[in-house]
């Protein structure tokens, strides 16, 4: 822990697993930086795969934005959660603000989470496995306050399968959960 | 260019971290460079908090911030093809925010010396040095 003083104290880092079988668990690691009381409400979410020269069977093989949001659709507003999803390889460059300042203007989202594409392992054209790294930012102050990293073992065995391309995204959505309320965001 | 903060990865897993500073002190001893080494927390919140208590009691006069991007492998099996990924470096002033200088190199291992040598070329050909 580091000494008070600072705005922010980090929690330090902490880690979840969500899954049945071992092929299928997903491992999220998360730091947070102790922001009192804040709770996710009203969240802009935006999906960026590519962080790295994809071939279109590459990207395809990759989690889709409209796949995340039919999971997120599914389990946040139960929790008390408004969320958009948007696809963020419409934005360009690396700065969210431009996200947030775009989407925002009708959202008027509290808080703004960035999932993007981390190391991939790839067998030939499509996706062995893969991590998804997510930024949660406050976006009234513009600020981080949290940071997830979701390995994604054998997420090859999901892919040219609809339903369990879904059933990936819904672990990937219940692993975030968990690792967010641990971290005391929901 | 008196004293550099070389602000690196959290640890040598993809990056030989000991490595490039090694190369970077190397090259700079004899411009009379002092180089201190730190390095970022994993899945890092507030750089300039962290930074905070080494600048303090360091006072560089520029930093060098390094960070891997992206990467991808490939493999066959269990066998591991090939591997690559984007390094990042970032040159400030001080404890300045505003990127001075940019780097991008695609590396394909964890030793990077061309990137450092590439990096000290161009701050010499910028007067850095």
């Amino acid at each position: 822990m580091k000494s008070l003083g600072r705005r922010h104290a980090v929690m330090g880092l902490g880690m979840t697993i969500a899954g049945c079988t071992p092929e299928q668990k997903v491992v999220t690691q998360s730091n947070a930086a102790a922001v009192s009381g804040q709770k996710l409400s009203r969240v802009l979410i935006g999906v960026r795969l590519r962080t790295t020269r994809l071939t279109p069977s590459q990207y395809d093989s990759l989690l889709q934005p409209y796949e995340l949001r039919q999971a997120f659709d599914a389990k946040w507003p139960p929790l008390g959660i408004t969320v958009e999803v948007v696809d963020g390889d419409k934005f360009s460059g690396d700065n969210p603000m431009a996200l947030i300042a775009a989407t925002n203007m009708r959202f008027h989202a509290n808080q703004v989470l960035l999932l993007h594409t981390s190391h991939a392992r790839w067998r030939g054209a499509y996706v062995q496995d893969y991590d998804i790294d997510a930024d949660l930012y406050d976006s009234t102050v513009g600020s981080r306050i949290w940071r997830g990293s979701t390995s994604l073992p054998d997420f090859w065995r999901v892919i040219g399968t609809p339903s369990k391309r879904s059933e990936a995204a819904d672990r990937y959505v219940d692993g975030l959960t968990a690792t967010l309320r641990k971290d005391g965001l929901i | 260019m008196q004293r550099l903060l070389l602000w690196l990865t959290p640890n040598d897993e993809r990056l030989d971290g000991a490595g490039i500073a090694a190369r970077f002190e190397s090259a700079l001893a004899p411009y009379g460079i002092v180089v201190e080494i730190g390095r970022s927390t994993k899945l890092e919140i507030d750089r300039n908090g962290d930074q905070k208590d080494i600048v303090e009691k360091f006072n560089p006069t520029y930093r060098f911030e390094i960070d891997v991007g992206a990467g991808r492998t490939a493999s066959q099996g269990s066998t591991v093809i090939s591997t690559s990924f984007l390094v990042r470096g970032v040159l400030y002033s001080g404890a300045s925010r505003m990127p001075l200088e940019r780097y991008h190199y695609q590396a394909r291992s964890k030793s990077i010396p061309r990137f450092v040598d590439q990096v000290v070329e161009s701050l010499k050909a910028g007067g850095y040095l």
